[in-house]
């Protein structure tokens, strides 16, 4: 007797979620709340489709791509090895490493100094609120979107082409990068500023560019530099990659050393970038906070 | 001097904001515009300035057409003479109060000046006197958005006066300030008039507030000038034109004891 109320409380729970979750999916109607006083009428709810759409894009994406799984846990013994060669890293290889670090790190900071600077002209045309002109910021914005959809990698890649390989490349590209993403978020933060100031400056008897300097760039002084710190962070990270392409740095020895196998000086490679980035980082946060 | 003849102004929207104003305002005045908000008190301030542009009519003012004509360089010239006082300050927070008052002077500079934010001595001297004449030399070098509401008002006027102004332009000078912080701030207007010389048009909300420290009033109802006259003629009656009804608390600062 006890057990079938337990499972009548069950099953009503169960229909309480499907009325409350499922059937306005059913009656078209979204869910309503109606007391003696009022009665209010969610809209239509379309989470549940696009939830069944994503498992379904999954579903699709999982089977055309044709990932074995199996693949991997069979070959695991390999990946032992490898792990293996990394956690004993070679600490006689790091003389080799230092003139490769020296140029990665001269790569990301010629590479975020060139972007950034190219990048301030950008983000002003490209505010919505100091540009009132929609025909000069939204064909900006949208040269500034489509040159950042190619990835730092290709642009490396290419531009070894031009300049050849090694340091040349590698800063060109990374200021591309960089010019792209600080454009980008310098002019998100012009768009929020104070506009007050602005106009009460014009009201003197300003230029637009004398207002800009004196009302508007004291309030995105200190975004600006934030968003360059951060963006030689990201730098540091991509400069040690770009050698696999040739562009220059120490990712040049550490696509040789993989070639080669040493998982050891890999190791030692990996442990070096794992330093410098954490440094670099925290070096970084640290100036930005104290920014604020 | 500054002289309206006829004039009117229509927005783009088709909302007619001033009517056929005619008003004289000599040099060293301080007039106070009263009237409800959407009277067009603020349009009639920044006309001055050619922050908004009349639709019909004659204004002259220091001699200057201000029309179409008068834009580019000669406009800037023409704005570098009259100051602008807000009812929110205007002021850039993240930066020194200094630093905000030079800002007064950007005008003058040159190109790379003003990129580099090059201020010369004398710049520096000016602004730290205009600060000193109201009385808040001693934050100078405090940020401005560390400031108390009268403070920052009295830094906002410090830097129009540091333009050296003929005239100075308050739209709602001390609506967001308290009673006591507004007394202070209007005798510093009243002082700053009598002792420069320089003509004052300050929009006020408070009736109570333009009576007391204004001589001149001028009410406008629906964009027309209603009521021009010295202060101590201003009557329940032309109070009631002026505002098409009693007056309501909001209206009124100080309380009543």
């Amino acid at each position: 007797m006890k057990k079938d109320r337990k499972k009548i409380v069950f099953f009503e729970k169960i229909k309480t979620v499907f009325s409350d979750i499922l059937k306005p999916y059913v009656s078209k109607e979204g869910r309503t709340f109606q007391t003696n006083e009022f009665k209010v009428v969610a809209p239509y709810p379309f989470g549940l489709y696009i939830m069944a759409i994503l498992v379904y894009i999954f579903i699709v994406a999982w089977s055309v791509t044709g990932i074995n799984v199996g693949l991997f846990f069979s070959n695991l013994s390999n990946m032992w090895r490898i792990i293996g060669g990394l956690i004993q890293p070679n600490f006689s290889f790091f003389p080799r490493m230092i003139d490769p670090l020296l140029e990665t790190i001269q790569i990301s900071i010629a590479g975020t100094v060139v972007g950034a600077v190219l990048a301030v002209p950008f983000a002003i045309l490209s505010s919505s609120n100091i540009v009132k002109n929609k025909f000069v910021y939204v064909p900006i914005r949208f040269l500034m979107s489509l040159i950042r959809t190619i990835p730092v990698l290709v642009y490396a890649a290419i531009l070894m082409f031009i300049v050849g390989m090694g340091f040349l490349a590698g800063s060109i590209a990374l200021s591309i990068f960089t010019f792209t993403i600080v454009s980008k978020m310098l002019y998100e933060s012009i768009e929020t500023i104070d506009m007050l100031p602005y106009e009460a400056i014009e009201s003197t008897g300003a230029t637009r560019f004398q207002a800009l300097r004196a009302a508007v760039v004291p309030q995105v002084i200190g975004s600006y530099i934030s968003i360059v710190l951060y963006n030689f962070e990201i730098n540091i990270r991509s400069a040690s990659i770009l050698g696999f392409v040739g562009a220059g740095g120490i990712g040049i020895l550490l696509n040789d050393r993989i070639g080669w196998r040493k998982y050891e000086d890999v190791g030692m490679i990996l442990l070096v970038i794992f330093a410098v980035v954490l440094s670099i980082e925290s070096l970084s946060r640290y100036l930005r906070r104290r920014l604020n | 001097m500054i002289r309206f003849e006829d004039v009117s102004k229509q927005y783009g929207n088709g909302v007619v904001a001033l009517k056929n104003v005619n008003l004289t305002i000599e040099q060293g005045e301080f007039v106070a515009i009263i009237g409800l908000s959407g009277a067009g008190k603020s349009t009639l301030i920044r006309l001055v300035n050619k922050m908004i542009e009349t639709t019909s009519g004659k204004l002259l003012v220091n001699d200057v057409s201000v029309d179409q004509s008068l834009k580019g360089k000669a406009l800037r010239k023409f704005r570098r003479r009259i100051g602008m006082v807000f009812q929110s300050f205007n002021l850039i927070g993240r930066t020194t109060v200094l630093k905000n008052v030079l800002a007064a002077k950007v005008a003058d500079k040159g190109f790379f000046a003003s990129l580099f934010g090059y201020y010369s001595k004398k710049d520096y001297l000016d602004s730290l006197e205009a600060l000193n004449n109201v009385g808040i030399l001693d934050k100078a070098y405090i940020r401005a958005d560390q400031l108390s509401g009268g403070q920052m008002q009295r830094v906002a006027l410090s830097r129009t006066l540091a333009q050296n102004p003929t005239i100075i332009l308050a739209d709602e000078p001390v609506a967001s300030l308290d009673p006591v912080t507004a007394n202070m701030i209007m005798t510093d207007f009243k002082r700053i008039n009598e002792k420069f010389n320089i003509t004052v048009i300050a929009n006020m909300h408070h009736v109570d507030v333009a009576l007391k420290f204004v001589n001149r009033i001028v009410g406008i109802h629906e964009g027309e000038v209603v009521f021009d006259g010295p202060s101590n003629l201003v009557t329940e009656a032309i109070l009631k034109k002026i505002y098409n009804r009693e007056l309501s608390d909001d209206d009124i600062m100080f309380k009543k004891d």
